[in-house]
């Protein structure tokens, strides 16, 4: 039940309760979290137990998928479960205490299509009781497991027998398997699967990204900050500390004896704005949360801004800036060709859509509105009119703005 | 606001949205009056919860409380756990049920203890139990009986089934260390959004044999703005990452495919984004080759899975959407116990040499094809050869579409109700299996189960005017998995609450895992761990 959605569409309707929702995990906070993964051991076929608490697998890092392999190829099924929460992907080899062995079976089309999707293997055993397996590619939530098809077969020791319904129904039997794991090409005798591992490793290892985000989206921020055309003669970075903040110290003690060149540093301190102007650190915290999909969380201190000399906010920093990527970046903010959607990026990769995202301040205004900061909103306006009048909507905007101010006045 | 509040009034409201046709004032007060009633049925359970914590973690030591002591029952546990390790003691308590009579609190409540004893063998029991609690003047909570454990299950294991090997197989990896060790909250604050990654986003993995060696690789989805994965399966077991190139698209992924769609013996790669199905050619197991994007209506992709339904012997592929770009322009139809606004779910035919048709209203998948489809598996149910489809769609019913030939073309007919395997809820995953070893298919069915769910939905002051019926859909919603057994009448029955608590669960798959033949259950679940801890 993923009630957020990818910015697309209004999810639950508009009604309250999906909104709420949706702020409140944006803003940190955890739902239905902290569980931990469930196993129900098969009785045979008569109940299940929950097993979890002795199976190592009952972690609680929020779950999605599972696939499934014998990754060791030791004859049993081995587990990869993707996460929400760091490490994103966790693989657990199976350790079992038991002497159970298995037969798999790799399976490969010919009349059908190559994978032998759809294929089902019934293997028989002397007792009677049939195991069904089925070449399925995609199942449980977003996971493909291997296709190779898994039998245990207990500690039974007898050759057993196999029918291969291929894709079409044409049945092939096969007989006298023993454990092991088998490739079969449709019409072919089973063949003891071999590996044969040789490829080239990628000998590059790319270095640990920089903390810190040069915006895809260039927004122009001067009327938030007050930043006049005199102080915007150079660029300038806005960095934000608080008391017993170790990191903070130290990079206020490197800038102390290493100025960054070229750009006008301005320092602010948390608990001094909570005394003094506590309008600019609502309006520090809503700018930064207007790139990213959270609300008033903690931002980790210190964090930067570095706004260019147009009054635009190109960069973000998270800990202490590496002085070189800071010089490097005010080179790159020059650039009006700059590949934003790309470089704004901690790794590289291919895009399959076309779109390149830009800024829209309209929604930075809505932003202002949202928390009520209605003089900073109107400033804001005033400051980027030129800007702002290209959106279609700026209308309602302005309409919402004074709907506002009107429910403001006693 | 914390997140007990919003799942009351989210449960209230939505109903109240449902079923509530009566405007104005009165449907106002009614609402603030459930959830106030609610609200403060929750407080209690929050403290009831903690003291039950305080009083039972006493199990685990050599003196209780007398109210313990006296029941045999509770002293057989405690000598189960008592004298373990002290670090590897686990206690959790959910409260499942509470009933309010006369000033007493009557609640159910299921206890899972964890241990290791001295002799490192590992312990694990799970049990349920009822309990009367008063509150006192000054508010807290005066316990005035406790019942016997019931239902009790108790494991015991000289070691784990399962190894966490992640660090030794992954862990020097840079692409783990610097990207994939790290969770969403983590990137949440570092890509911007407009990339196409938000906090309720989900994202698949798929294994598969990308370079023909006999091992399956993995592949990792990512949301947008962050590279999926291809990492390679090494000969001793370690995970890397290769020169393959091709295969690092930064658009939201929700699920991948290994499937050889060309039929020449290699693992191509199918990937489910907002802009379509991304198509790309295995080229000698050094790189992907992009062969096409199948246009989809929607954007909200999730399952993305491989059949031949129609078996000519080229791969078809079909994708499932939650949310509908309709649902804007419509907001009434959102129902939460039967949504109709979710997204169309697509089927493209595969026609060769990386051509493929769209077939969804050709074959009749077009039938309510509106709802909010998370998870779908092909598999032939009927065993007439060819391939069924299973839909687990949330806030509603599933879906399952029987492969027929109808006048000599194929087609879908939607049969859920027919044979039983509607299982109304939020279904979020599908397995098929055979449990029992019957020859005949069942489905697990992934599901939503949630205390706070069965506790609102079960109290008597919970949606007063509404109907039982749809007061039990709701208690549906929170009631978790479900196990459809097939019988050899082809229609299937629940197999009931033992398989039911996956919590709220996600991908929730048949697997043998101890090789005795008989198909066991894995669920992984959770849903959101946010960095704020003030959870239900």
């Amino acid at each position: 039940m993923p009630l957020g959605n990818a910015g697309i569409g209004p999810g639950l309707g508009n009604s309250d309760p999906a909104n709420q929702l949706q702020r409140m995990v944006r803003s940190g906070s955890s739902f239905s979290g902290n569980e931990s993964h469930v196993v129900f051991l098969n009785e045979k076929g008569e109940n299940f137990k929950d097993i979890s608490s002795i199976t190592g697998l009952d972690y609680d890092d929020d779950g999605r998928s599972v696939c499934m392999s014998d990754w060791d190829r030791d004859g049993d099924l081995d587990v990869w479960i993707s996460n929400r929460n760091g490490p994103q992907i966790r693989y657990f080899r199976n350790d079992s205490p038991n002497l159970n062995k298995s037969i798999i079976i790799s399976l490969e089309g010919k009349t059908c299509n190559r994978d032998a999707i759809g294929a089902r293997v019934v293997l028989r055993t002397k007792d009677g009781l049939s195991q069904m397996r089925t070449v399925t590619a995609g199942s449980g939530f977003l996971s493909q497991s291997t296709k190779a098809l898994h039998f245990g077969i207990a500690n039974k020791e007898e050759s057993m027998e196999l029918d291969i319904y291929w894709p079409g129904n044409k049945i092939q039997k096969v007989g006298n398997i023993i454990p092991g794991h088998y490739v079969i090409k449709q019409g072919s005798k089973p063949k003891s699967l071999e590996v044969n591992n040789s490829f080239e490793i990628n000998s590059t290892p790319r270095n640990k990204p920089v903390d810190r985000t040069l915006l895809a989206q260039v927004l122009p921020v001067k009327s938030i900050f007050g930043l006049s055309k005199n102080d915007l003669k150079k660029p300038i970075l806005l960095s934000m500390t608080r008391n017993d903040c170790e990191q903070c110290d130290y990079q206020l003690m490197t800038w102390k004896k290493n100025p960054p060149k070229g750009l006008t540093l301005k320092i602010l301190n948390s608990e001094k704005l909570a005394k003094n102007n506590q309008l600019l650190l609502e309006l520090f915290q809503i700018t930064h949360d207007h790139f990213y999909e959270i609300i008033g969380r903690a931002i980790p201190t210190p964090v930067s801004f570095l706004i260019s000399t147009k009054g635009n906010l190109r960069a973000i920093y998270r800990g202490v800036i590496d002085p070189k990527t800071l010089s490097e970046d005010m080179i790159s903010i020059q650039n009006d060709n700059l590949d934003l959607r790309n470089i704004s990026l901690p790794f590289e990769g291919i895009w399959a859509s076309r779109s390149n995202p830009t800024a829209r301040p309209l929604n930075f205004v809505e932003d202002l509105l949202d928390a009520g900061k209605l003089s900073a909103a109107e400033n804001y306006i005033a400051s980027e009119k030129n800007t702002l009048i290209q959106d279609e909507t700026f209308q309602m905007l302005l309409e919402r703005l004074n709907a506002l101010k009107k429910e403001r006045r006693p | 606001m914390n997140s007990r509040a919003v799942i009351t009034i989210f449960i209230t409201l939505s109903c109240a949205i449902c079923c509530n046709k009566k405007k104005g004032q009165e449907e106002k007060e009614l609402k603030i009056k459930i959830q106030r009633n609610v609200e403060q049925s929750e407080a209690a359970t929050e403290i009831i919860n903690f003291y039950l914590s305080e009083l039972l973690s006493s199990l685990f030591t050599q003196s209780r409380p007398s109210i313990l002591n006296s029941i045999n029952d509770w002293n057989n546990i405690a000598e189960m756990v008592k004298g373990s390790i002290n670090e590897y003691r686990k206690l959790k308590v959910s409260i499942y049920e509470v009933r309010h009579n006369k000033g007493v609190i009557h609640v159910k409540t299921r206890l899972e203890l964890k241990a290791q004893s001295q002799t490192k063998k590992h312990i694990g029991i799970i049990t349920h139990f009822a309990s009367s609690w008063k509150e006192q003047d000054d508010g807290s909570f005066e316990i005035l009986s406790i019942g016997k454990p019931e239902k009790l299950t108790h494991n015991e294991s000289p070691q784990l089934w399962f190894a966490n090997q992640t660090n030794q197989i992954l862990g020097s990896e840079p692409v783990f260390k610097n990207h994939l060790s790290k969770g969403l909250d983590h990137w949440l604050l570092r890509i911007e959004s407009i990339h196409g990654i938000d906090a309720f986003i989900n994202n698949g993995v798929a294994l598969g044999d990308f370079n023909g060696d006999g091992l399956d690789d993995l592949y990792i989805c990512q949301p947008g703005g962050l590279p999926n994965r291809l990492l390679m399966h090494s000969a001793d077991g370690t995970l890397v990452s290769s020169n393959v190139t091709g295969s690092d698209y930064l658009d939201h992924t929700s699920s991948a495919l290994f499937v050889d769609i060309d039929n020449d013996s290699d693992q191509d790669l199918c990937l489910a984004t907002p802009s379509g199905i991304v198509l790309l050619e295995n080229d000698q197991g050094e790189k992907l080759i992009l062969r096409g994007t199948l246009q989809t209506d929607e954007v909200d992709c999730h399952s993305l899975t491989a059949t031949d339904y129609d078996l000519d012997g080229n791969l078809d592929l079909f994708i499932t959407f939650a949310l509908g770009s309709l649902s804007a322009a419509n907001e009434l139809s959102f129902q939460f116990d039967d949504a109709r606004d979710g997204g169309s779910n697509q089927l493209f035919k595969g026609n060769g040499k990386w051509s493929f048709s769209e077939a969804t209203d050709l074959t009749g998948l077009s039938a309510s094809n509106d709802r909010h489809s998370l998870a779908a598996s092909w598999h032939d149910f009927d065993l007439d050869g060819d391939p069924d489809l299973y839909i687990a769609n949330d806030y509603g019913f599933n879906q399952l579409f029987r492969n027929d030939i109808d006048n000599g073309k194929r087609t879908f007919k939607e049969i859920a109700e027919l044979v039983g395997v509607q299982d109304r809820g939020a279904g979020m995953s599908v397995s098929w299996g055979d449990y029992n070893r019957d020859g005949l298919p069942d489905v697990y069915v992934g599901n939503m189960y949630s205390n706070a769910g069965n506790r609102i939905t079960n109290m008597p002051d919970y949606l007063p005017k509404s109907s039982n019926a749809l007061k039990k859909n709701y208690r549906r919603f929170a009631k978790g998995n479900t196990l459809l057994v097939q019988n050899k009448k082809g229609t299937f029955k629940d197999f009931g609450p033992n398989v039911s608590m996956g919590r709220w669960a996600w991908s929730s798959i048949f697997a043998d895992i101890n090789n005795d033949g008989w198909e066991d259950l894995l669920v992984a679940n959770g849903y959101i761990s946010g960095p704020v801890q003030d959870d239900l």
